[in-house]
């Protein structure tokens, strides 16, 4: 709660802020802001003593800040922090562009933390607006013009669809509370499963927030969206709204809709979707030329890797999507800042602007190339970690979806190392690049992330997420 | 009558069926039309068809969250509206239609 209300109250301030005639270098307000917030999460992670949500509940809040929360809460503003500090020293300017990255980052805490409707509907409004304007910051740039508008409207779009499936699940089961929820649902099986109303209603909420973490067949907008926006928009939305929005869906899905019969008629429909997300991203990405598009198919495959996470057994695949969404923030901050580097150096982001770069500058080379192996999932780096927490966590029941997963690795692993092929072993001279201290800060942060979890899971894995009585 | 019941007197299905079939017509219309604003008038009709849906569901199991919830779509639609419309002026600024079709930059 503390820290949710110190980035609001801290955002508001930034905004005012920046009403005056002076100029007032805000980034380092907003980095301190959030260390701030996050310091407060071990905080309240030891004094919790809130009892765990799949055993007993506790009705009638909006929102509960359990230790599951705060555990996304950490990610998302590590994410956040990676995205500030690898792009504000130059890219992002003036206060308002740093409070709508700060309201929306309010929202991304309350989809951790929502157990009503109604918040988790304000969370991603409050997640989504702001990224609207963010996309289209750009305002005399064509694609990036166009990246606002496809984002505007798909994410109205789903939005309208998401409601309709709140209304029918308020229909169906007669409240809008997640802890009353779960309790009326096994309630009904007597009377074979759900009613009717709340199955349409699960399919659309489904369908809603598949349009948000770009799962397949509703990924066809975030190619386009991701390419157009600026990279540090992109990097944002590739990190900080997809790992909100997974918590949101594993919250939703594992607290309100988890009853064994419940989760019968739901789950095979979400394991065809991972299959098919996990095929089409992976395939899409080996087609593309340009790396932030490819960056753009490979975040469509993470989405279908961490929906396993939502169909396997809560217990054991929490910690796995927590290791999975660090390991996948750390990565991509990594690439994008990369990748930015070389598009201000070159102009854009094709495959052939990369040659070289490995050879001239060294540390960089081999933080790409730690990024890149995390991607991929190759061992000691965290996205080993995290893969394989997944897959074992889902392999009880879905033998043959892990089978897939499994092929949808080996191909990424064709593109990434496309990548790594460029960058390395090319004859080409690359340009050099010099990060600024403060950028090399916020590198090494995302390094050790990538290198201590891949090492060391257990630092992650080993917490307790209840009080053991 | 009582001036309420006329939610009793229509059966609970016919306004699920009105909902669904506003519904659809935004739906489809956000699908299939080309210019920016009308597709912003099909989402906004998109929304008024859940509202309509939850107030009927709400007066029906005589529980006010349903109406409750309405209000805040209604709020979060007005600064969705806002929005949209700001990114549209800046789209027409640069293009001079508001003819989606133009999105096309965009593609691999």
């Amino acid at each position: 709660m503390r820290s949710l209300l110190l980035i609001f109250l801290g955002a508001i301030a930034i905004l005012f802020a920046g009403l005056g005639k002076k100029e007032i270098r805000m980034l380092p307000w907003a980095i301190a802001l959030l260390l701030g917030a996050l310091v407060f999460i071990p905080m309240d992670w030891i004094a919790n003593e809130q009892p765990d949500w799949v055993n007993h509940i506790v009705p009638y809040f909006m929102m509960v800040f359990d230790r599951s929360a705060l555990a996304f809460m950490a990610v998302i503003i590590i994410a956040a922090m990676l995205v500030l500090g690898l792009f504000g020293q130059r890219e992002i300017t003036g206060s308002d562009q740093l409070g709508l990255i700060l309201f929306s980052l309010c929202g991304a805490l309350i989809l951790c933390s929502f157990t009503h409707m109604v918040m988790l509907f304000l969370g991603i409004e409050a997640l989504s607006i702001p990224l609207f304007v963010l996309a289209g910051s750009r305002k005399k740039d064509l694609r990036s013009n166009e990246a606002a508008i496809k984002y505007f409207l798909m994410g109205a779009f789903s939005t309208a669809i998401f409601l309709m499936g709140c209304a029918f699940v308020y229909g169906g089961t007669g409240t809008l509370d997640l802890s009353v929820m779960q309790r009326v649902i096994p309630g009904s099986a007597a009377m074979g499963g759900m009613t009717g109303l709340a199955k349409t209603g699960v399919v659309l909420l489904m369908t809603g927030l598949c349009f948000k973490i770009a799962a397949v067949p509703f990924h066809f907008w975030s190619p386009d969206v991701y390419e157009g926006s600026p990279n540090r928009t992109t990097l944002f939305m590739a990190t900080v709204v997809k790992i909100a929005s997974f918590s949101a869906f594993f919250r939703l899905f594992n607290f309100a809709f988890s009853s064994p019969l419940a989760h019968g008629n739901w789950s095979f429909v979400l394991a065809i979707l991972a299959a098919a997300t996990i095929l089409v991203g992976n395939i899409g990405a080996l087609a593309q030329r340009n790396l932030k598009r490819t960056m753009a198919y490979s975040s469509i495959a993470h989405a279908g890797y961490m929906l396993l996470a939502i169909l396997a057994n809560p217990l054991e695949s929490f910690w796995a999507l927590i290791v999975y969404s660090l390991a996948y923030a750390g990565s991509s901050a990594v690439v994008f800042y990369i990748l930015n580097k070389v598009q201000e150096k070159k102009g854009n982001t094709e495959f052939e602007s990369f040659n070289g770069f490995g050879r001239a500058n060294r540390w960089l080379g081999i933080l790409l190339i730690l990024a890149l192996f995390s991607m991929a999932g190759i061992p000691v780096t965290a996205g080993f970690a995290g893969k394989f927490l997944l897959f074992s966590a889902a392999f009880t029941g879905f033998k043959w979806l892990v089978i897939v997963a499994l092929l949808g690795s080996a191909i990424s692993i064709a593109y990434y190392f496309r990548v790594f092929r460029h960058a390395f072993l090319t004859e080409a001279d690359g340009d050099i690049i010099k990060p600024e201290w403060q950028d090399s800060v916020f590198l090494a942060i995302a390094a050790t992330v990538l290198l201590l979890i891949g090492i060391w899971p257990a630092l992650i894995t080993g917490l307790q997420l209840f009080e053991l009585h | 009558m009582k001036p309420d019941s006329i939610f009793h007197t229509v059966e609970i299905s016919h306004y699920i069926y009105l909902s669904c079939v506003l519904f659809c017509i935004g739906l489809f219309g956000v699908l299939f039309r080309r210019n920016a604003i009308v597709l912003l008038m099909c989402i906004e009709l998109m929304l008024n068809a859940v509202n309509l849906l939850f107030t009927a569901f709400s007066s029906y199991m005589g529980d006010s969250s349903g109406q409750l919830f309405v209000f805040f779509v209604m709020v979060v639609a007005a600064a969705e509206a806002a929005v949209g419309l700001a990114i549209l002026v800046m789209m027409f600024r640069n293009t001079r239609t508001t003819d989606v079709s133009f999105l096309s930059n965009l593609k691999g």
